[in-house]
């Protein structure tokens, strides 16, 4: 549903709300590097924000889409990222790339995402993201389907930590130095959590299985 | 447990394959953020403008909180009288008291 939604949305945009803005911006700043954008938009010109959006839209999707439960909390949760990118800004102070600054936002928010969601006890709905596009027909993609959902009911049963370990750990393939230096927890810290999160997994998949 | 450990690393390595494709989320997704940017700023003035509005129509508020202040400072002064003739004897008895208290 949310799917057609989304498609239906993306048409009508298309046809009827495309800001050419955009595309004159993408020329604007295509020679500037991400210091001159963060310096323009530190100054004032919000165009040159909306250059680091599209520029690293794709990578915080790529993060926030590892635990969003659906489409719309997605959105929200990238759009949270970006604004609090914008409210920081000036805080940045360019001894990392951008790219990882960002970064440590969308995991930090998917965290606050995730606590929300556990306090709220949503029920997760698989099936409101678009999987990856699969030819439903072989047997081979419908059990790849499966194994998917079965690993995210897994997860969803997992402490929000634990299930940030995993998923960037395990899926994201992050090191562990990178988990930390994105969670801000100790290296320690996350090989521990590491090591009990796949112990409760795989009691959980144990006990899935018997039943 | 070391089939477990197989059974999740096969999952792992699965779902790793497998990304939701987030290119139609990802669609005028700047558009968004200006629009959320544009609606947060004009947030920000309105709560300004409102405190300045506020502060304005309790103006006469403060202003009579002025006046009654100042009145009654004004009123507690005037039953302050000092008397100078008192102040001139306690100071004039002291003076003798400490020239009488050393033998001078």
């Amino acid at each position: 549903m949310d799917a057609c939604f989304y498609d239906l949305a993306a048409t009508v945009s298309i046809l009827f709300s495309v800001d050419p803005r955009i595309n004159e911006i993408s020329g604007r700043f295509a020679e500037s590097d991400d210091a001159s954008l963060i310096n323009a938009t530190l100054s004032g010109d919000d165009d040159a924000f909306t250059e680091l959006v599209k520029r690293y839209k794709h990578k915080v999707f790529g993060i926030a889409v590892r635990f969003a439960g659906d489409a719309h909390e997605l959105d929200d949760i990238c759009q949270e990222v970006f604004i609090k990118a914008y409210q920081n800004l000036g805080k940045f102070r360019g001894d990392a790339p951008f790219e990882h600054w960002i970064s440590r936002i969308a995991v930090r928010n998917c965290y606050d995402a995730l606590r929300k969601r556990k306090q709220m006890e949503y029920d997760f709905s698989f099936g409101s993201l678009d999987l990856p596009i699969i030819d439903n027909s072989s047997q081979k993609s419908r059990l790849a389907e499966r194994k998917y959902k079965q690993l995210y009911a897994a997860l969803e049963k997992l402490s929000p930590k634990d299930k940030m370990v995993i998923v960037l750990l395990e899926l994201e393939e992050k090191t562990v130095r990178e988990v930390a230096a994105l969670t801000g927890w100790s290296e320690t810290n996350v090989k521990v959590r590491a090591f009990r999160a796949r112990w409760r997994l795989r009691k959980y998949l144990e006990k899935k299985d018997e039943t | 447990m070391k089939h477990n450990d197989d059974k999740l690393s096969g999952l792992f390595a699965v779902v790793r394959e497998m990304k939701p494709d987030t290119s139609c989320a990802e669609h005028n997704f700047e558009i968004r953020i200006r629009e959320r940017l544009r609606s947060e700023k004009e947030k920000q003035t309105r709560i300004q403008v409102q405190i300045f509005e506020w502060a304005w129509r309790l103006m006469p508020v403060f202003l009579a909180l002025v006046i009654v202040f100042g009145a009654w400072r004004f009123s507690s002064d005037r039953n302050y009288n000092v008397n100078f003739h008192l102040l001139a004897t306690i100071r004039y008895e002291r003076t003798i008291l400490l020239s009488f208290m050393p033998g001078v």
